[in-house]
């Protein structure tokens, strides 16, 4: 839900931790006299700016660079960029699967709970499976008693990733991934549910006979800058 | 006789770097080297060719933050010192080189290169690059189309259809507020398509976009005309694929023309050559080797010694490519002529800093061709994909597969061990950002809410950009590109964090402000879903 303050006029000064010593904050009010005249008017047209009725803008308010110095600059946006920098091991278990290309896609996850150690043959962790459902539209993911389309130990190596290679019969597919622990004689147990995904396989298109002027002599990259 | 067309793409693209809170900041040459050896050079091409009277079309993609940086105030008088700096160095290497006369006669051509590039930008452009490619737009000689927004790679950020939206729109607003009108092509950033993504170009009357060659060879059906027709994906926008082989002769490291060992070499520069005390007041921090834009050597071979640049023979090779690609192209168009039912039209798309900055002789090579391919009586015309379609109708229909021209062409070179952890992130703030826009329908906010949402919004933007995980990925700059990514998005939590605890101080929003100095436009309700795909 939405903060139901965003409604009311906001205080632009506010009551952040690096403008705790604005007086403005502490202030006794009420008593006549109080303010001077200079107050009064940086007072009024504070409320006339941030408290006027409110009309759509289309255009945002011009920033005049004077205003800040680049020394003020700097302090401000390293200070945002310190106490704001986005956790980057997240404390919920995350599993991402996005396609990388026709027939393969992407696995990614972050999960807390998981420290791949018992490396089976071939560099597998045999605790630790990614399973992949088909998921149709509306539908429940892994409670369905569904057989998975693929069942795939870990490999431990590559870190918290995998490419997976999609089953060529599958010409596209609509589904979901699941990372979970098996234990021998124990129920499979889901640590982290990926996104639903829309994963397609490379077209198998019949090799019409073309002339050899409209065939592509093959991909290479470009791109020099990103 | 059948027509036969050539339609050259020049992309145009840097991220933005725009650093106000420092006195200089390295990154900031990233741009100033491009005007330098690419955008003006390519200005004084397309000038010239117009005093002569040359026929030429070809299509230009400016993305919008290189139109907001080259309209940048700090930037363009920061390039005016940064131009003075090279002045002095190429007059400091006159003098050290007085006893070398081959290398000092390329010392002052240095120097007349930068006398030219300042008088140029300070009087005959006014500092106004962006009019001067108009100007030619205007003309008749160039299409002028955008990207998106930051060049986001859409087929990694469609988890999410309201991002792809904002990219897409915000890109074509952009342009639109420098240029005056919305373009009918589209720049998909990186070539990267997915299946899907012509609903949204649709949404903003975009009548065609460009993939790379497989894009259409591997389409649901099989492409009659190759890749020299484009494909309708079925709503009326069409694809474009690369032709491989006028491609190859240009990009290809081993067989490309830039390659050619008369050629000025991009790799050897005086920056890493002399000694550091001669380069202090050049260099970053007077202390770190970087490039400074003077090479004196070329190519010469893979191995050994480099030889000294030669500047006439090096132009003299330009030309000859210059025969040897648009002959290629005849014989080329020849013999597709023959086999197809409509005249063939071969793409060639580059990123147009490879003219000039990597490839120096490039705009040359690029004028050379452009005059060629102006000959009365010849089939083959340059010509834009945007006028392929005023001229031609009826195409074959089927959805082209998922592509990119990128590294084994589809999403490799952005997702990967290097830079994977970077999605969840991205997903999260752009999920925060939709549900901000979602939570504020139909209630009015005050400017400075107002405010602190559309700069949330543009700390997301310009988070989502493709050069980030690009560059993590290539392995140069790795340290500036993560921070990057990591500001962005703690300017976005924070902006995100204020706006729900209903505490916005305007003296950090103003401060974010003026280092996000983009999209002044930007709409934050179009991160609205129900909003951004009920269409435009």
């Amino acid at each position: 839900m939405m903060n139901s303050d965003l409604k009311k006029p906001v205080d632009a000064a506010g009551t952040h931790p690096i403008l705790a010593s604005d007086s403005a904050q502490t202030r006794p009010a009420g008593a006549a006299g109080f303010f001077s005249a200079t107050e009064l008017k940086q007072i009024s047209e504070r409320l006339r700016r941030d408290y006027a009725p409110v009309f759509r803008q289309k255009k945002p308010v011009v920033c005049d660079p004077a205003t800040l110095s680049a020394s003020e600059l700097l302090e401000i946006s390293t200070w945002v960029s310190r106490t704001h920098r986005p956790a980057l091991n997240s404390a919920k278990d995350l599993l991402l699967l996005l396609p990388v290309a026709p027939g393969r896609a992407y696995v990614y996850w972050n999960s807390p709970g998981i420290k791949p150690t018992a490396a089976g043959p071939n560099d597998c962790d045999r605790s630790l499976w990614l399973t992949f459902y088909l998921k149709a539209f509306g539908q429940p993911v892994a409670d369905t008693g569904t057989k998975p389309m693929l069942h795939l130990a870990l490999n431990h190596r590559a870190g918290p990733r995998q490419t997976i290679a999609w089953p060529e019969n599958q010409e596209q597919v609509t589904c979901v991934a699941v990372l979970g622990q098996q234990h021998p004689d124990k129920p499979f147990v889901v640590l982290a549910q990926s996104n639903v995904v829309h994963l397609t396989n490379p077209v198998r298109l019949s090799t019409q006979p073309r002339p050899s002027a409209l065939l592509s002599s093959g991909q290479f990259s470009a791109s020099g800058q990103g | 006789m059948n027509n036969a067309f050539l339609s050259i793409i020049l992309h145009a693209h840097l991220p933005y770097v725009h650093h106000p809170e420092h006195d200089r900041f390295f990154e900031e040459n990233w741009l100033f080297e491009v005007i330098t050896e690419c955008y003006l050079p390519l200005l004084r091409v397309f000038d010239r060719l117009h005093q002569e009277r040359v026929n030429f079309r070809l299509t230009l993609s400016l993305s919008p933050t290189l139109i907001i940086m080259l309209d940048d105030s700090l930037l363009q008088s920061r390039y005016l010192r940064h131009l003075h700096t090279l002045l002095a160095l190429s007059e400091q290497e006159i003098a050290r080189t007085k006893h070398q006369p081959a290398t000092q006669k390329l010392a002052r051509l240095y120097r007349r290169f930068y006398q030219n590039a300042l008088r140029d930008y300070q009087e005959r452009y006014q500092g106004d690059l962006l009019t001067a490619f108009g100007r030619h737009h205007q003309l008749g000689h160039l299409d002028l189309i955008t990207t998106a927004a930051t060049h986001g790679f859409l087929p990694l950020l469609n988890r999410s259809e309201t991002a792809v939206h904002n990219q897409i729109k915000v890109g074509l607003d952009t342009f639109r507020g420098r240029f005056g009108f919305y373009p009918h092509g589209f720049w998909l950033p990186e070539c990267g398509y997915y299946p899907g993504v012509e609903a949204h170009l649709a949404n903003f009357g975009i009548n065609h976009f460009f993939v790379d060659s497989h894009g259409l060879m591997d389409a649901s059906q099989a492409p009659r005309n190759g890749v020299y027709a484009p494909l309708d994906c079925g709503n009326g926008v069409l694809a474009f694929a690369r032709d491989p082989h006028s491609s190859k002769q240009v990009w290809s490291a081993q067989e490309g023309y830039p390659g050619d060992f008369d050629y000025r070499e991009y790799y050897r520069d005086i920056g890493f050559d002399l000694d550091l005390d001669d380069l202090a007041p050049y260099v970053l921090n007077g202390e770190t080797r970087s490039n400074t834009g003077i090479k004196y050597h070329r190519v010469t071979g893979a191995n050994g010694d480099k030889a000294l640049y030669q500047p006439q023979q090096a132009l003299a090779k330009a030309r000859l490519h210059a025969q040897d690609f648009v002959e290629k192209r005849r014989q080329q168009t020849a013999a597709l002529a023959a086999d197809m039912d409509r005249p063939p039209i071969v793409v060639a798309p580059y990123d147009a800093e490879l003219f000039g900055h990597w490839w120096f002789e490039g705009p040359y090579w690029l004028e050379q061709v452009l005059r060629l391919a102006d000959h009365p009586g010849d089939p083959l015309k340059t010509w834009t994909c945007g006028d392929y379609l005023k001229q031609i109708s009826h195409h074959q229909t089927a959805t082209p597969s998922a592509s990119s021209w990128g590294e084994h062409g589809y999403c490799d070179y952005w997702l990967n061990a290097s830079n994977d952890w970077v999605y969840p992130l991205l997903f999260k703030a752009e999920a925060e950002m939709e549900k901000l826009a979602t939570d504020l329908r139909g209630l009015a906010v005050t400017p400075l809410q107002q405010r602190a949402l559309s700069q949330a919004a543009r700390s997301l933007l310009l988070a989502q950009a493709s050069d980030w995980p690009f560059i993590l990925k290539s392995g140069t700059h790795v340290e500036y590109a993560t921070k990057r990514l990591l500001d962005h998005l703690a300017r976005f939590n924070y902006l995100h964090d204020a706006i729900r605890k209903n505490r916005i101080n305007e003296r950090y929003l103003m401060a974010l402000e003026i280092i996000d100095d983009v999209f002044p436009d930007l709409d934050f309700r179009d991160y609205d879903p129900g909003k951004a795909l009920m269409g435009t």
